[in-house]
């Protein structure tokens, strides 16, 4: 709004300088006259649109901005007359303003003034809802690519099949642990195929899901691997969209408990404050994953990337700092109460 | 030379003559007032001009009945009816003018203008190049009796003009092109007036054209 203003009224004044030095050498009492003029003509301006359009074009009260659009006009435009004829002579008493515009060519100035910036408002409020509008689709259609993808990423038959080997195991053995394990891979498969459809879903049951998926990955690697989750949250109601803390851990677990490395260990630390959600998680790099190249960056996180500019655009950070042995993802999302 | 010399000539013609000169009256219907005071035979100082002052009413009705003037003359009756005829005489020469009086914010004025019969005696010719405009007279009824008169003088206006701060609708006149014609319509004029009135220049009717008249036929 106030970039909207400060050009508006440049480029008006600069116009109205020259429309009204009609010798185009603008001087002194034309600069003064000018600003004069402006000054007159920001009120009814700024009226329409702040108040007359919001209120009524906007809701669709066209007698009544009809109505309040004309008296606002003829309103000050007698003022304008009023000042130039009255006023002024005491805010400059030593210029002389006599021949510049018949109250019939100020009411027309007056006119095209509002008029055109009403268009302009209209315009504007245009472009913005077509944004609103392509971004809604855009948001939509990536949601839908998003939930396609993550069924893809998430239940990868390697997962089941994997875990259906450990569940195998542990039955074999008849390990009391058996019916916990199953339990654990239901919630996470309930997670991913009903859970991570809908909109938003709370801390809670992400934080379930993680404790969950943690410690059905424990039986698979026997405690191999140090895994350490730590969180503070001061909200655990506070909810975030779905399938995004899932693919980061599932991508440490991938690329760094590996059997070709010793000494793995995944780290995540998840903190929730009235300002701020912070969800940090570093793992280390298996030998095979270190023989990548450095910048790349899996398509599994550039999703989570694009789905933030998405859903939190200008609220978050999403960082990836990789280091020799280390692969570290942080993830920030500003909290906004209103 | 003869080019130089016309030149100097003109010049000093139109020097000479620094009173605001306008295309249009400086009175509009609504400011004109009747006024009787001026009507009479004056005189400019003990040896100066003679001033004789009359109704130009009376002028064009020639001393008939209004009701028989034609429809021309009427217009031209009413248009007219407040205006003095004024016939100045100095060294037997005499000049003829129509002067309008008006008031603006209680301060007298008068419009005068060049009255078409005193060009009378000027070649066809040279009759038909000129143009007569107005000009501002300030006039005062002083205790004593006497009246004065002073013109707007050109240097107050060209000040303005030199110092960027006025903006009213002119064009530049003379060989030279450093005399200012008034070409504003009578309303901006008026405006100009009011607005001069009350400007803060102590100086503001100090003037090179002015006169003090004092009744010759007044009575004791």
């Amino acid at each position: 709004m106030f970039v909207f203003n400060i050009l508006l009224w440049c480029s008006s004044f600069i116009f109205l300088l020259y429309f009204f030095s009609q010798d185009n050498t603008p001087f002194k009492i034309d600069y003064v006259y000018t600003g004069s003029f402006i000054a007159t003509i920001i009120a009814p301006v700024c009226f329409n649109l702040y108040v007359l359009i919001p209120r009524f074009l906007k809701k669709e009260k066209y007698v009544l901005f009809g109505f309040f659009f004309l008296l606002n006009l003829l309103l000050f435009t007698q003022l304008n007359t009023w000042f130039f004829s009255s006023l002024i002579d005491y805010v400059f008493p030593d210029y002389y303003f006599i021949s510049y515009h018949s109250n019939s060519k100020i009411f027309f100035i007056f006119s095209v003034f509002l008029v055109a910036t009403t268009l302009i408002k209209i315009s504007e409020d245009w472009v913005y809802l077509n944004q609103i509008e392509n971004r809604a689709l855009k948001l939509e259609n990536q949601q839908i690519q998003s939930q396609l993808s993550s069924l893809k990423a998430q239940i990868n038959p390697h997962f089941l099949f994997n875990s259906l080997n450990v569940l195998y195991s542990l039955s074999l053995q008849d390990k009391e642990e058996t019916s916990n394990a199953i339990v654990q891979l239901s919630d996470i498969l309930r997670y991913v195929l009903y859970d991570s459809n809908t909109e938003k879903i709370t801390l809670k049951k992400e934080l379930t899901l993680i404790h969950n998926y943690l410690d059905f990955q424990k039986f698979r690697h026997h405690d191999t691997a140090t895994i350490q989750f730590d969180n503070e949250v001061d909200d655990d109601g506070f909810k975030i969209y779905p399938m995004l803390l899932l693919p980061l851990i599932e991508n440490s677990f991938k690329h760094g408990v590996k059997g070709d490395t010793e000494q793995t260990f995944i780290t995540i630390n998840m903190t929730k404050t009235a300002k701020e959600f912070h969800f940090y998680i570093e793992n280390n790099l298996s030998d095979s994953t270190k023989k990548q190249d450095e910048k790349h960056v899996g398509l599994g996180l550039k999703n989570i990337q694009q789905n933030l500019d998405l859903i939190y655009p200008n609220k978050h950070s999403f960082a990836i700092t990789k280091t020799a042995t280390t692969f570290a993802v942080s993830l920030k999302i500003e909290i906004d109460e209103h | 030379m003869k080019i130089r010399n016309f030149v100097l000539i003109m010049s000093f013609v139109l020097l000479n003559s620094c009173i605001v000169k306008s295309l249009h009256p400086f009175y509009t219907k609504e400011t004109i007032v009747s006024d009787t005071q001026f009507i009479g035979k004056w005189k400019e100082g003990n040896k100066g001009a003679i001033w004789e002052v009359g109704a130009f009413s009376e002028l064009i009705s020639e001393g008939n009945p209004v009701d028989s003037l034609s429809k021309e003359d009427l217009k031209e009756y009413y248009k007219f009816q407040h205006a003095y005829f004024i016939e100045r005489t100095k060294n037997d020469k005499e000049t003829r003018f129509l002067a309008m009086p008006f008031k603006i914010n209680g301060q007298l004025f008068l419009d005068f203008i060049p009255f078409e019969l005193d060009w009378g005696f000027t070649p066809r010719l040279l009759k038909g190049h000129l143009v007569a405009t107005h000009s501002l007279v300030k006039y005062d009824l002083l205790e004593n009796g006497k009246i004065s008169i002073k013109w707007l003088d050109e240097d107050k206006i060209e000040a303005l003009f030199e110092n960027k701060k006025i903006k009213i609708k002119h064009e530049k006149i003379g060989l030279l092109n450093d005399k200012f014609l008034l070409t504003a319509k009578s309303e901006e004029l008026q405006k100009f007036i009011v607005k001069y009135i009350a400007s803060n220049d102590v100086e503001k009717w100090k003037t090179s054209t002015k006169f003090t008249l004092t009744k010759i036929d007044a009575t004791p």
